[in-house]
């Protein structure tokens, strides 16, 4: 047997620091992979620049709302990704982000008349301070009680707007005038390029953090708190951050849906969104980025095609059967189904 | 004489009437192999789970490296230098060998939150140096044929190497084993002590809690036996393994 190159037990004068040394290149890599480098890159590259260009291609006013509908779904689904996938917790609380924004970016946009490009970063503050409670207030809970704790951050919020006349109580607030780097931010286009913008941001953030550090200490807390402090991980400190970063996304998302909607009511603190995005997360593959944003763009798109059809009474029965669905026959959802898709292929040429 | 690198004086935990470990005094010296061994439900887990901060310290102290860690968390502890395996195996189930063994690296990666979420030069440079480190443990413990396997993949030895590699990988100044041979067979048993070996010779200090006498005979420089809470016999092992009393608590009482 090899020696094993231990090196003498004083941790703290070993090479962990900053490596001045060049480290010896290991015989395998970090992470397996089936697609070579340029798919792995060139792929998501290729599919930002179409997503960005897309709406040039000549579309209709009520193509460039569906878009525009689509991002913002898009980005609350990869903030539950990422909480719930990636962290671990399982939280029903991104309604509460989501209406936190969508109420903060009014007050801020159009009572105070704020420009969207200071307002909007201030929201996602807002949306993290949130989410810094929420895990104060589940700190010890999980499973079923963080749900449920997560959960009632919607309620209150919609008891405590519905109470509040300046914030327009029941009725809501109707027709704004919001700004985004002096532009008017009613244009479905520039909701669409700000909410995909968001998307991509935060996707190239866990892209990374799931090769880092940071990843690893949210793998480990969600795979085992025991074992990941064992190895120094202080869990609950990950666990703010990770409610944090979530909300903080989910925020500007309710903030761009105000501006989509034009009228803002304290509906969107509401369950059904909850609902949507916890479908999307889960058909997707709770895992899986690509499989999220994939199950984003098709849920949403079926929910704006059967708008006024008679079936769109069903559609949350609908999603209660295909996370059913799911479940049963694709475990890791969409996401894992690609996955094994590409490996399939990449073996296949690999053969002949 | 040297301060010993754990020093654990008092120590006691009681489940409502039982008193799982009752006043327990012991001291790890700094580059000691020193063995726990004991019968069934004498109090070893629950001890060691005491000195990693896995469980709470009813009364008593604990001093690691010359400073008070008494009821610190775990991982706390881990950070200054204490890494463990578990007596049932806690892996990071859903992730493969390597993802398990780089979660190790944690307290050794000093990069910040934007290199995190931003992939810059300095995380690749940290991120290389680190899985440089791993790849070294995977061949020392003979698992970087498997490296890219699930650990629920593997069989129940290489599971238990794993984590002792996780532990390795923080670079620990106290490495503490939970039965790391239970259910290993006989040439994982020599595997593992020919690295507990080579570890002990590149100066680090464990202690390791073991039913295979044979093994601890083999690699311990000193042992603590512990039967019903209590410290029964602290020295070398050679001369523990004769004393009557020690004899009487693995035969039990009526056997004497
Ligand atoms: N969380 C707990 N609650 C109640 N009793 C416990 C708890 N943990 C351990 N005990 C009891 O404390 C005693 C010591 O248990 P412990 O697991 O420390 O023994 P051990 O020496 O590690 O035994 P083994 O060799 O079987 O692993 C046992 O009687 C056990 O039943
Ligand atoms: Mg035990």
């Amino acid at each position: 047997m090899s020696t094993p190159k231990t090196t003498p037990a004083t941790p703290d004068t070993r090479p962990d620091g900053p490596p001045d040394d060049d480290p010896q290149p290991p015989s395998f890599t970090a992470e397996r992979h089936v697609a070579p480098r340029w798919v792995r890159w060139g792929v998501p590259v290729v599919l930002a620049i179409v997503a960005v260009i897309l709406p040039f291609v000549g579309i209709d006013s009520a193509q460039q709302f569906l878009l525009a509908y689509m991002a913002i779904i898009a980005l609350l689904a990869v903030s539950l990704h990422f909480l719930m996938g990636i962290a671990g917790l399982f939280s029903l609380g991104q309604a509460g982000f989501f209406g936190v924004g969508a109420y903060v970016g009014v007050v801020l946009m159009d009572k105070l008349g704020w420009d969207g490009a200071i307002a909007l970063p201030l929201v996602a503050v807002a949306g993290a301070l949130v989410g810094l409670l929420m895990a104060l207030a589940t700190l010890r809970a999980s499973d079923l009680y963080l749900a449920l704790t997560t959960l009632a951050f919607g309620f209150v919020g919609e008891n405590v707007v519905r109470n509040i006349d300046y914030l327009g109580g029941a009725q809501g607030i109707a027709g704004f005038d919001l700004h985004f780097f002096g532009l008017t931010l009613d244009d479905p286009l520039l909701i669409y390029w700000i909410g995909l913008g968001c998307v991509i941001l935060f996707g190239v953030m866990i892209t990374s953090m799931r090769r880092s550090k940071l990843g690893r200490a949210l793998m480990a807390g969600r795979e085992g708190p025991v074992a990941a402090r064992s190895i120094g991980v202080d869990t609950g400190r990950y666990r703010f951050l990770a409610f944090g970063l979530s909300g903080a996304f989910a925020a500007i998302a309710g903030s761009l849906y105000t501006a989509y909607a034009y009228v803002l009511d304290p509906s969107v603190f509401g369950l059904t969104l909850t609902t949507t995005v916890l479908t999307i997360a889960i058909v997707g593959g709770l895992r899986s980025l690509p499989g999220v944003l994939v199950a984003a763009i098709v849920l949403t798109w079926f929910r704006s095609a059967v708008d006024g059809e008679a079936v769109s009474e069903y559609v949350l029965l609908i999603y209660a059967a295909l996370v059913v669905v799911t479940l049963l026959f694709l475990p890791q959802g969409i996401g894992g189904a690609m996955s094994t898709l590409v490996r399939r292929l990449a073996n296949r040429k690999g053969r002949s | 004489m040297n301060e010993p690198l754990l020093r654990a004086r008092g120590l006691t935990r009681r489940f409502g009437g039982l008193v799982a470990v009752d006043s327990v005094t012991i001291d790890v010296a700094d580059g000691e192999v020193h063995g726990l061994i004991g019968p069934n439900g004498a109090g070893k887990t629950t001890l060691v789970n005491m000195l990693t901060g896995v469980d709470r310290i009813d009364d008593g102290s604990v001093h690691f490296a010359g400073e008070e860690t008494t009821g610190l968390s775990s991982h706390k502890l881990a950070s200054r230098g204490i890494a463990r395996s578990f007596q049932t195996s806690q892996l990071f189930e859903d992730e493969d060998v390597l993802a398990n063994v780089m979660a190790g690296r944690h307290r050794h990666l000093r990069y910040r939150f934007p290199n995190n979420v931003l992939f810059t030069p300095r995380t690749s440079r940290e991120e290389k140096a680190s899985l440089a480190r791993c790849a070294e443990l995977l061949e020392t413990l003979q698992l970087a044929d498997v490296a890219h396997r699930h650990v629920g993949e593997l069989s129940y030895g290489r599971r238990r190497l794993v984590e002792i590699a996780r532990a390795l990988a923080t670079e620990p100044r106290l490495l503490v084993l939970d039965e790391p041979a239970a259910g290993l067979s006989g040439a994982d048993v020599d595997l593992l002590e020919a690295v507990l070996r080579d570890l002990s010779a590149a100066a680090y200090t464990i202690l390791i809690i073991e039913h295979n006498i044979g093994l601890v005979m083999g690699i311990c420089d000193r042992v603590t036996v512990l039967a019903e809470g209590a410290v029964l016999a602290q020295g070398p092992p050679a001369e523990v393994r004769v004393m009557p009393e020690v004899i009487t608590a693995y035969l039990g009482r009526s056997a004497a």
